[in-house]
C-alpha cells in the first residue's frame, strides 16, 4: 500500500484531500512537525485561502525549512494554494516570499478577457486543461485524455519563469493560465484533483505511483 | 463552463421535495441520490436543510460526512448556519461552500466575517425570491414564509459587496412548478453582480436550463426533474451541449 504524508498547517481542504487518497487505498499520515515532513515517503501539500496567511502558518509551525529540504528528495504534490506556494513569491495582498522550489511568481488572474470582457473572479468551476509546449509523456498527466475537465477555485495563478515547468494550461478569457507544473519529482496543480470526480482520482492514483 | 447542480433538500434523514418549498414529500435516502447524481456526472451538489432555521440548527453534518466518502465533487451546504463556528463545522464535515440566508439577513456583517475567515469562494448567499405585484422581487427566508422587507436586486448587490462569492437564486414562485426558471429574475440579478449566479426553481425539462443560462445564470440547480427520474444529469448535459452551451464533456466525466 502506498504511504502518503499530508502537510497539515490548518489548510481547509486537508480532510477532503485525505479522503480522496484513502478512497484510493493509500495509507495517509498527517504531518504537523518538521520531523514528520522529513521522514515522509511522499508529500502532499494542500492549500486553500490566502498566500501570506498560509506562509505565516507554515513559519509558525517551523515547517518552511523542512519542506524545502524534503521536497527535492521525494514525490511532492502541491494543490491549489499549495502549488502556488511552491514558487518564489506572490503578489496576493502584499508581496510575500514562497518556498522557492520552482522559479516564478504568483499573480492575480487577468480581470479582462483578450477581447475586453470583464471576467468573473474568483475563477470557480470546471475547465479543460491542455499541454502547451511540454509533452505529458512520462509526467503526472500522462493518463489524462484530450477531453478532460478539472475543478478550479482561485483568484491568483502561478507564472512560471521556465517554460518547461508549465506542464498544462487552461483557457481563461483567451489567456493561457497555468493549470499544472512539474519538474522532476515536484508536481503541482492549480485545480483540485480531490474535487474533480473520476478524472481527479486518476491523477491522485498516478501520483501514488510516482 | 456552466455547472449542473443537483439540489437535495433535506428534512431529518430524508431527501424531500415540495412545491414552492412547501408540502414536502419524502423521496428517499439522500446519500443514494447524491451518489447516483455524482455517477451521472453532476458538476457539484447542493444540500439544503429545509427545516434547519425553524429549529435553529443544521442536521446535515452526518449526511455530508457520509457523502464525501464516495463523492468527489464540490458540495455546498445550507440551512440553519448562523455563525462562523457553524460554518466551520459544516466545512470540516466535508462541505466546500456554505450557503446562508436567514442569518445573513439578520446580520449582514456575518457575510464579511465568513468571507474573511474562509474566503469569498466559500460563501454562497441563498436568496428566496417572491415576485410582487409591482414587478419587483422581495427576499424571503424559511422556505418563503418569512418576509425580510428587502428588495432582491438591492440585497444581492449589498451581499456581494460584503463578500458573498456566489448567489443561489431560488424563485419560490417557480419552485417545484416545472414551468421553467424565472428568467427576468435571473437577468435582474446577474446584471448587478459579477459573481456566479446559480438559478434554482422551476426546471421541468432540460431546455429550461438552457434558457436560464442564456438569461445570465452560471449554474443551474435542479431537483424535481432528477428526483422523479424525468431526466438524468447526463441527459440534461447533452441538451445543453447541443444548444451550444459550454459544459463538461461526457467523455471527461467517466
Amino acid at each position: 500500500m502506498s504511504k502518503v504524508t499530508l502537510i497539515d498547517y490548518g489548510a481547509g481542504n486537508l480532510l477532503n484531500v485525505q479522503r480522496a487518497f484513502e478512497h484510493l487505498g493509500a495509507q495517509v499520515e498527517i504531518a504537523t512537525t518538521p520531523e514528520q515532513v522529513l521522514a515522509a515517503d511522499r508529500l502532499v501539500f494542500p492549500g486553500v485561502g490566502a498566500f501570506p496567511q498560509a506562509m505565516a502558518e507554515l513559519q509558525a509551525r517551523n515547517l518552511v525549512e523542512a519542506i524545502r529540504e524534503a521536497a527535492p528528495q521525494k514525490p511532492f504534490m502541491g494543490i491549489c494554494l499549495g502549488m502556488q506556494m511552491m514558487f518564489e513569491q506572490s503578489e496576493e495582498f502584499v508581496l510575500t516570499p514562497g518556498l522557492g522550489l520552482l522559479p516564478g511568481q504568483v499573480k492575480p488572474l487577468p480581470h479582462f478577457s483578450m477581447t475586453g470582457e470583464e471576467m468573473t473572479i474568483p475563477h470557480m468551476g470546471w475547465a479543460k486543461i491542455r499541454p502547451q509546449g511540454v509533452s505529458w509523456q512520462n509526467t503526472l498527466l500522462a493518463g489524462v485524455a484530450e477531453e478532460n475537465a478539472f475543478y478550479f477555485v482561485h483568484s491568483y495563478y502561478a507564472e512560471t519563469t521556465e517554460p518547461q515547468d508549465q506542464l498544462a494550461v487552461f483557457d481563461f478569457g483567451g489567456h493561457a493560465i497555468t493549470a499544472a507544473v512539474q519538474r522532476d519529482n515536484l508536481v503541482g496543480c492549480q485545480f483540485h484533483p480531490e474535487k474533480s470526480g473520476a478524472g481527479g482520482l486518476r491523477l491522485i492514483e498516478a501520483f501514488l505511483q510516482i | 463552463m456552466i455547472r449542473l447542480i443537483p439540489r437535495l433538500d433535506i428534512k431529518g434523514p430524508n431527501l424531500i421535495k415540495g412545491v414552492k418549498l412547501e408540502g414536502l414529500r419524502k423521496i428517499g435516502n439522500p446519500n443514494e441520490y447524491a451518489r447516483k447524481y455524482y455517477e451521472q456526472g453532476a458538476d457539484e451538489l447542493l444540500y439544503m436543510d429545509a427545516v434547519a432555521s425553524l429549529y435553529g440548527r443544521n442536521s446535515l453534518t452526518e449526511i455530508v460526512k457520509e457523502t464525501v466518502k464516495s463523492v468527489f465533487i464540490p458540495i455546498t451546504v445550507g440551512g440553519g448556519i448562523r455563525s462562523v463556528a457553524d460554518a466551520r463545522e459544516i466545512l470540516r464535515s466535508g462541505a466546500d461552500k456554505v450557503a446562508i440566508n436567514t442569518a445573513a439577513v439578520a446580520r449582514p456583517q456575518l457575510i464579511t466575517e465568513m468571507a474573511n475567515t474562509f474566503g469569498s469562494q466559500c460563501v454562497v448567499l441563498s436568496v428566496e425570491a417572491i415576485k410582487q405585484a409591482d414587478g419587483r422581487w422581495l427576499a424571503f427566508t424559511d422556505n418563503g414564509r418569512e418576509h425580510t422587507g428587502r428588495d432582491v436586486v438591492e440585497w444581492v448587490a449589498e451581499a456581494v459587496a460584503l463578500g458573498a462569492g456566489e448567489i443561489l437564486l431560488t424563485s419560490v414562485d417557480r419552485e417545484g412548478g416545472r414551468k421553467g426558471y424565472d428568467l427576468e429574475l435571473i437577468r435582474a440579478v446577474s446584471d448587478v453582480v459579477n459573481v456566479p449566479v446559480i438559478a434554482s426553481g422551476g426546471m421541468g425539462e432540460a431546455l429550461h436550463g438552457v434558457e436560464a443560462v442564456e438569461a445570465g445564470a452560471d449554474a443551474i440547480a435542479m431537483a424535481d426533474i432528477l428526483h422523479y427520474g424525468r431526466d438524468t444529469v447526463a441527459g440534461i448535459r447533452e441538451v445543453c451541449r447541443q444548444s451550444g452551451l459550454a459544459v463538461r464533456s461526457q467523455e471527461a466525466i467517466a
